[in-house]
C-alpha cells in the first residue's frame, strides 16, 4: 500500500534522509524506531508533504499512486493521515468546526456527499465518547490549552473520523502518562483492519506493548539499517541504539 | 501647508536666539550656524508636530538661559569619568585600557543615519555642541566608562555631543549621571550616539536626577551591527520638564536590544520618553519595559514606536508600558505604535494605566503596616521589574536605593 | 457550524475578481449640476423641500467647509480629490420622493434582489420570524424604500428617511441633528452637512424594545457621484434598536466618494447597537477605481446608563477613513468597539476608535482586528481618554493584525490618555502571521490552501463575529473568505 524506495530528502539544504526504502502493506502495522536526530519526524513530514521539505530522489507512492506532485491536502484526501507529534492549535476555531471543515473536504474532493450535520455530530460523539474526551472540548477551540495528553487524544479522534487508508503516528507517545496511553493506544487498535495499514514512529518500545506491530523498522541516520519483526523492538529496549548508530556511521 | 505662517518666535524661542548670539561670541563652528538656522526654521517642536503631541516645547519650555561661560581650567577627573560641566568636557580624561577619546569641534556623525535629523530639537542640540567627543572602543576590549553630567549653580543652556563606537567583539559598561544644582533652570540637551560593532555589547545605564528646575532634552541614537547586543536603562526623577528620545536602528541580523527604564515623577514635573525601534535586518530582537509612576499634577508620556521593515523577517519585538497615577491631578499619556511591514514576525505592545489595588493595599495595611509605607511595597514591586535585565546586583540595588529614596520622600 | 463550509465553498467558487456587487443599474437619473456652490446646496434643500433653518443650516456649513482643509494626518495616500468635477445630487428619475412600494422602479427592486436585499415585506415575512428586518435603501441620493414602516409604527418606532423626517418630525431632528458630530467637526463632516441628501432617521420611543432589526443598505450607481448620507438615531430612555447597515457600489474605474455622517444619541439606560458590513467596491488589484469612503460615525451616550456598541466588518473601499467613536458622557454608560478591517489588493484602511470617557464609572471595550494581504496597508488608530473627572473609568483594549504575504503593512496607533488616577486602561497589540505549522497541520487534514487560510482567519475574527446578528455574521464570514482571495500561495 505505502511504497517509498530509495528517498532522498532535504531541510534547508541539509540531506536527512539518504536513500530510505520501506513498504507497508494493506492490515500491516509497521514500526519504525530510531535515536534522536535519525530522520523521524522529518520522515513523516516528508510522506505527509510538508512545505520546504524537498525531495531529491526516489519515490513515494500509496496504493500505487505517486504521492510526490500533490498537495498535502490531496495527499490527505487520498487517505494518508498524519498524527503529529505536536499538534497545533487553532485559536477561534472550534474543534466541531475544525472535524466538519476537514471531513467534508475531503469527501469533497473525493467526490462524496457531505455528511449531514446530525450524522455528523452523532458520528463525533460516539467516537469522542470512546476515546474518553467530554463533549465540551468539541466546542472549544482546537487545542488551544489543551495538555499534552488531551491534544494526542485529539489527533486520534481526528483519525478515527477521518478513516484513513494509512496512518502515520509520529511519536503520539511522547508526553503520555500510562493511562493516556492506553486510551490512546486502544483507540489505535480499534482502526486496525485488513485494509489499512499503519506506521508507528517512535523512540520507546514501550507504545509497542500496547500497539503491537507485524513489523519494526530502525532508522539511523536516514535509513533503515535493520528490519524485522516485533522481537526487534524487544532487542533495541534492550541494547539500545548504540549499535545502530555506529553503524550507518 | 508648507506656504503656511510661521507663528511668532515663543519666548523660549526668542531667549534661545538670544542665548545662541551669545555663543557666538566666544566663536562657533559652521555646522553649528547651519544646526541653528535649521532649527530657526522650524522653531521648538509644538502639538501639531505628530512626535511631540504629548510634549510642546513651544509652550512648555519657558525660557531658555544664555551659555555658560568657557572655564579653562578645571579639576581632573577621577578615574574612567568623563566629567561635562555645563554640557562642556572637563579637562583630559584618562581613557582607560583599549579606549580612545578624541575631542573635535563639533560637526561630526554617525556613518549612517539612525536619528531624526528633522526632529527641531536634534538640531538645537547640535547647535549648541561646541565639540564632539568621540569615544573609541577596540575590537576585543572589555571596559566600563562613566558620564558625570554636572550643572553649576548658574542656570546655562548647554548641549554635548558625544559618539561612543564600539568595535567588533568589544564589550563597554556605560553608566552616565545627570545632576545639577538646586534651583537653578538649566536647559541641559544632550546628544549621545552608539555605533555598536558585530558581536559588540554595550550596558548603559543612565541616571537624570536634575534638580526640579531644569530642563533636558537628550537624544539616544544607537546603530546596531550583526550579532550586536545593546542593553539601557534609564531612571529619571529629575527636571522639570524632560525629554528623552532613542532611536535604535537594527542594521546587521541577529542582533538585540533591551531598552529599559522607570520614569517617577511629582509636583508639577513633565516626564517624556519617546523611543523608536527600527528593525531594518531580520532576526532581530527588541525588548522595552517601561515603568512611570506620576504623582501629584504631574505628567508622564511614553511613545514607543517599532518600525518592522520589509524583509526584516523573524524580527521579534515586544513592548511594555505600565503606568500608575498616585494622585487626582496626575496624567498620562501613553502611545504604543506598530509598523509592520513583514510577515513572519512576532510583534507585540502592552500598555496599562492605573492606580494601586485597593485590595492589596488593603491586605498589606489589615497586617500592621500603614498606608505609606503598604504603598510604597507595592510601588517598589511596581517598578522592579524594568530592572530585572540589569545583571550587575549591585546596581540594581543602586538603583532600587534611589526609587525608594524617591518613594519616602512622597508626602 | 456550516457557515465555515459556506465560507470554504465560497473560496471556491468565486472568479479571481471577486467583488460580486460591481454590476450597474441601467436608470435615468436626475442629477444636480457638476461642482458645488452655494446654488448646489440650496438646489438640494430645495429638492427635499426643507424647511428654511434647514437650508441655512447648509449654507453655513458650506461657508465653514470652504475654509477646512481636508485631513492628512491618516495613513493613506490618494491624489487630491477635485471636489468641483463631482455630482452632489443623483437620483433615480422615476423617483420624486419617498413613495409605496409598489410605485418603486422595478430596475431598482431587481438591483436589491441581486444584492439580495428583501424590500418587498410579503417575501421578507415568509423567512423566519428572527430574520424580519425593515430596510431603508438608499439609491444614490435618495431614499428609494422604507420597509416595515406600518408595523414599526404601532411600536412608535420612526424609522424613516431623513428627509421624509425633515417633514414629519422637523422639531426631532433640530433637536438632535449636529448634536454629535458637530457641523465644524472635520472637513468630511462639514462637507456632509452642507449636502447630505438621504439617509435614516430612527426614533425609538421611551421604554420601547424595537420589535425587529432596522437595516439601511446604501447603493451609490451613478458615475462621479459622492453619497453624502446622514443617519440620525434617537434611543429615549430605557429604549433599545439594533441597527444594520451595508453598502455596495458598481466596479467603476474612477475613484468614488462616499462621506458620511452618522450620529447616534442614547439617553438613559438606553441601548443602541449599530453594525456595519462594509463592502463598498474596492477597486481592482491594482488599485484602480473603487470608493473613497470617508465616514464620520460617532455616538454620544449621553445618559445614564445608556450603551453604544459599534461592530464593523471592513472589506470594501479603496480608501477607508472611519472611527465610530463613543462619548461617554452619562455617568454608568458604556461603549464597545468591535472590528474587523481586511484589506487586500492596494486598499488602505485607517480605521478605529475613539473612546472619550467623560462621566463617572464608564467603561469601553475595543477589539479589533486587522488583516492585510497583497500590497494593502491597513492601521489602526485610536484614542482612549478619560478626563479629569472621569472617575473610575474603565476601558480594555485588544489590537491584533495578521499580515498575510510579505508586500502588506499593519500599523497600530493608539493614544491612551489618562487625567484621571482612578481610571484603569489595559491596551494590547499584536501582530503575527498565519504559522506554516498551522497551515500544514490543516492541509494535513483535507483543507487546501485556501480554506485553511480562510479557517484560521474565521477563527482569529471570531470574537468580533460574535458581536454581529446571527445573519450578518454569516454574510460577514463569507465575505471575509472572498476578500481574501488571491491572497494566498
Amino acid at each position: 500500500m505505502l511504497k517509498i524506495d530509495n528517498l532522498h530528502a532535504r531541510v534547508d539544504d541539509k540531506e536527512i534522509i539518504k536513500g530510505l526504502s520501506l513498504s507497508v502493506k494493506a492490515g500491516e502495522v509497521a514500526a519504525i524506531m530510531g535515536p534522536n536526530g535519525s530522520g523521524k519526524s522529518t520522515l513523516s513530514y516528508v510522506v505527509a508533504g510538508r512545505a520546504g521539505y524537498e525531495v531529491t530522489d526516489g519515490s513515494i507512492s500509496l496504493d500505487g499512486e505517486s504521492l510526490l506532485d500533490m498537495e498535502a491536502n490531496e495527499r490527505a484526501a487520498k487517505g494518508l493521515f498524519l498524527a503529529f507529534q505536536y499538534p497545533l492549535e487553532i485559536p477561534g476555531v472550534t474543534t466541531m468546526t475544525f472535524l466538519k471543515a476537514a471531513m467534508n473536504a475531503q469527501r469533497k474532493q473525493r467526490g462524496e456527499a457531505e455528511m449531514s450535520t446530525p450524522d455528523f455530530i452523532k458520528t463525533v460523539r460516539t467516537a469522542a465518547d470512546k476515546l474518553g474526551i467530554k463533549q465540551d472540548f468539541l466546542r472549544r477551540p482546537l487545542n488551544v490549552g489543551f495538555s499534552g495528553g488531551e491534544k494526542k487524544r485529539m489527533e486520534v479522534l481526528q483519525m478515527m473520523l477521518l478513516q484513513p487508508r494509512l496512518a502515520i503516528l509520529d511519536e503520539t507517545d511522547s508526553g503520555l502518562d500510562i493511562d493516556a496511553l492506553r486510551i490512546v493506544a486502544e483507540g489505535v487498535n480499534a482502526l486496525r483492519s485488513p485494509d489499512r495499514g499503519f506506521l508507528v514512529i517512535t523512540h520507546y518500545q514501550r507504545l509497542l506493548d500496547y500497539i503491537k506491530p507485524d513489523s519494526v523498522h530502525v532508522l539511523s541516520s536516514g535509513r533503515i539499517v535493520k528490519s524485522g519483526g516485533p522481537e526487534l523492538a524487544h532487542e533495541l529496549e534492550r541494547n539500545g541504539y548504540r549499535d545502530y548508530v555506529a553503524d550507518a556511521a | 501647508m508648507n506656504a503656511s505662517v510661521k507663528p511668532p518666535q515663543s519666548p523660549a524661542e526668542t531667549s534661545l536666539v538670544e542665548s545662541f548670539e551669545a555663543l557666538r561670541v566666544s566663536g562657533v563652528a559652521a555646522v553649528q550656524e547651519e544646526a541653528f538656522a535649521r532649527f530657526l526654521n522650524k522653531g521648538l517642536p509644538s502639538r501639531r508636530i505628530e512626535a511631540w503631541h504629548y510634549t510642546d516645547l513651544r509652550t512648555q519650555l519657558k525660557r531658555a538661559p544664555l551659555p555658560a561661560r568657557v572655564e579653562a581650567a578645571a579639576e581632573a577627573a577621577d578615574g574612567a569619568a568623563l566629567v561635562f560641566l555645563d554640557g562642556a568636557l572637563v579637562g583630559e580624561p584618562q581613557a582607560p585600557q583599549g579606549v580612545s577619546i578624541e575631542r573635535a569641534t563639533a560637526g561630526r556623525r554617525l556613518a549612517a543615519p539612525v536619528i531624526d535629523e528633522d526632529d527641531a530639537s536634534i538640531a538645537l542640540a547640535r547647535a549648541f555642541s561646541r565639540e564632539t567627543i568621540t569615544i573609541r572602543v577596540e575590537a576585543n576590549a572589555h571596559c566600563a566608562l562613566r558620564f558625570v553630567f554636572q550643572n553649576s549653580e548658574t542656570a546655562a543652556t548647554s548641549a554635548a555631543h558625544v559618539i561612543v563606537s564600539v568595535e567588533a567583539g568589544a564589550s563597554l559598561t556605560l553608566i552616565e549621571s545627570l545632576d545639577s544644582a538646586a534651583g537653578a533652570g538649566h536647559l541641559a540637551q544632550a546628544l549621545i550616539e552608539f555605533d555598536v560593532g558585530e558581536q559588540s555589547k554595550v550596558n548603559y545605564i543612565r541616571i537624570n536626577s536634575l534638580d526640579a528646575a531644569a530642563s533636558a532634552v537628550s537624544t539616544l541614537g544607537v546603530d546596531l551591527a550583526a550579532r550586536a547586543q545593546f542593553d539601557t536603562l534609564s531612571l529619571t526623577t529629575g527636571a522639570a520638564l524632560s525629554r528623552h528620545q532613542i532611536f535604535v536602528r537594527f542594521a546587521g541580523e541577529h542582533a538585540k536590544a533591551s531598552i529599559c527604564g522607570a520614569t517617577l515623577v511629582r509636583g508639577r514635573q513633565h516626564a517624556d520618553t519617546t523611543i523608536i525601534i527600527n528593525h531594518a535586518a531580520a532576526h532581530g530582537e527588541s525588548r522595552e519595559v517601561y515603568k512611570t509612576i506620576v504623582d501629584d499634577e504631574a505628567t508622564g508620556v511614553f511613545q514607543g514606536r517599532i518600525n518592522v521593515a520589509p524583509g526584516a523577517q523573524k524580527t521579534d519585538a515586544r513592548m511594555a508600558s505600565n503606568a500608575m497615577l498616585l494622585a487626582e491631578g496626575a496624567s498620562m499619556y501613553n502611545k504604543p505604535e506598530l509598523e509592520i511591514f513583514a510577515d513572519d514576525v512576532q510583534c507585540a505592545h502592552g500598555a496599562t494605566c492605573g492606580e494601586l489595588d485597593d485590595d492589596l493595599l488593603f491586605y498589606i495595611m489589615a497586617r500592621g503596616l500603614p498606608r505609606r509605607e503598604a504603598e510604597a511595597m507595592l510601588l517598589e514591586a511596581f517598578v522592579a521589574p524594568a530592572f530585572d535585565g540589569v545583571e550587575d546586583e549591585d546596581m540594581r540595588e543602586t538603583l532600587m536605593e534611589r526609587v525608594r529614596g524617591w518613594l519616602a520622600q512622597r508626602k | 457550524m456550516p457557515a465555515v463550509q459556506e465560507t470554504v465553498d465560497r473560496v471556491k467558487s468565486v472568479d479571481v475578481d471577486a467583488y460580486k456587487y460591481g454590476f450597474v443599474t441601467d436608470i435615468e437619473s436626475e442629477k444636480a449640476p457638476k461642482g458645488l456652490n452655494e446654488d448646489i446646496v440650496r438646489y438640494i434643500s430645495d429638492r427635499k423641500s426643507e424647511p428654511a433653518w434647514m437650508t441655512q443650516w447648509r449654507l453655513d456649513a458650506y461657508q465653514r467647509w470652504l475654509t477646512m482643509t481636508e485631513p492628512k494626518w491618516a495613513r493613506v495616500d490618494y491624489p487630491p480629490i477635485d471636489f468641483q468635477d463631482l455630482y452632489y445630487y443623483s437620483a433615480p428619475k422615476s423617483m420624486s420622493g419617498p413613495q409605496s412600494l409598489d410605485e418603486v422602479d422595478p430596475e431598482i427592486l431587481k438591483t436589491y434582489d441581486k444584492l439580495g436585499i428583501p424590500l418587498r415585506e410579503r417575501e421578507a415575512l415568509l423567512g423566519i420570524p428572527s430574520s424580519r428586518v425593515a430596510v431603508d435603501a438608499v439609491f444614490d441620493s435618495v431614499s428609494v424604500a422604507t420597509t416595515f414602516k406600518a408595523e414599526l409604527a404601532k411600536s412608535g418606532v420612526i424609522f424613516c428617511p431623513i428627509s421624509e423626517a425633515l417633514q414629519s418630525h422637523p422639531d426631532l431632528v433640530r433637536q438632535y441633528l449636529g448634536t454629535v458630530v458637530p457641523v465644524t467637526d472635520n472637513f468630511y463632516a462639514t462637507l456632509n452637512s452642507a449636502v447630505f441628501s438621504d439617509g435614516s432617521f430612527v426614533y425609538i420611543p421611551p421604554g420601547v424594545r424595537c420589535p425587529m432589526e432596522l437595516s439601511t443598505y446604501f447603493r451609490i450607481n451613478e458615475r462621479n457621484t459622492g453619497q453624502f448620507e446622514r443617519t440620525l438615531i434617537i434611543a429615549d430612555k430605557g429604549s433599545y434598536v439594533s441597527y444594520l447597515e451595508g453598502c455596495t457600489a458598481p466596479m467603476r474605474d474612477e475613484n468614488q466618494l462616499h462621506a458620511a455622517v452618522v450620529e447616534l444619541i442614547a439617553l438613559d439606560d438606553a441601548e443602541i447597537k449599530y453594525s456595519t458590513v462594509q463592502n463598498w467596491y474596492p477597486g481592482d488589484s491594482d488599485g484602480k477605481g473603487g470608493i473613497y469612503n470617508f465616514v464620520t460615525k460617532r455616538g454620544d451616550c449621553r445618559g445614564a446608563r445608556s450603551k453604544i456598541s459599534w461592530t464593523q466588518v471592513e472589506t470594501g473601499s479603496a480608501i477607508t477613513w472611519k472611527y465610530p467613536s463613543c462619548i461617554l458622557r452619562g455617568d454608568d454608560s458604556r461603549g464597545e468597539f468591535y472590528s474587523i478591517a481586511i484589506s487586500n489588493g492596494k486598499q488602505q484602511v485607517d480605521s478605529g476608535t475613539k473612546m472619550l470617557h467623560l462621566g463617572k464609572n464608564t467603561s469601553s471595550r475595543i477589539i479589533s482586528k486587522g488583516i492585510s494581504a497583497g500590497r494593502s496597508n491597513n492601521t489602526y488608530r485610536g484614542q482612549v481618554f478619560a478626563h479629569r473627572k472621569a472617575q473610575n473609568a474603565r476601558n480594555f483594549t485588544n489590537c491584533d493584525s495578521l499580515l498575510i504575504g510579505q508586500q502588506c503593512g499593519a500599523h497600530t496607533i493608539p493614544y491612551i490618555e489618562s487625567r484621571n488616577a482612578s481610571a484603569v486602561f489595559e491596551h494590547e497589540a499584536t501582530t503575527s502571521k498565519i504559522s506554516e505549522d498551522q497551515l500544514f497541520y490543516c492541509m494535513q487534514r483535507g483543507l487546501s490552501g485556501e480554506e485553511a487560510t480562510a479557517l484560521i482567519v474565521n477563527g482569529f475574527v471570531r470574537d468580533v463575529l460574535q458581536q454581529l446578528p446571527m445573519e450578518f455574521a454569516v454574510e460577514a464570514q463569507k465575505l471575509i473568505a472572498v476578500s481574501l482571495e488571491g491572497s494566498v500561495g
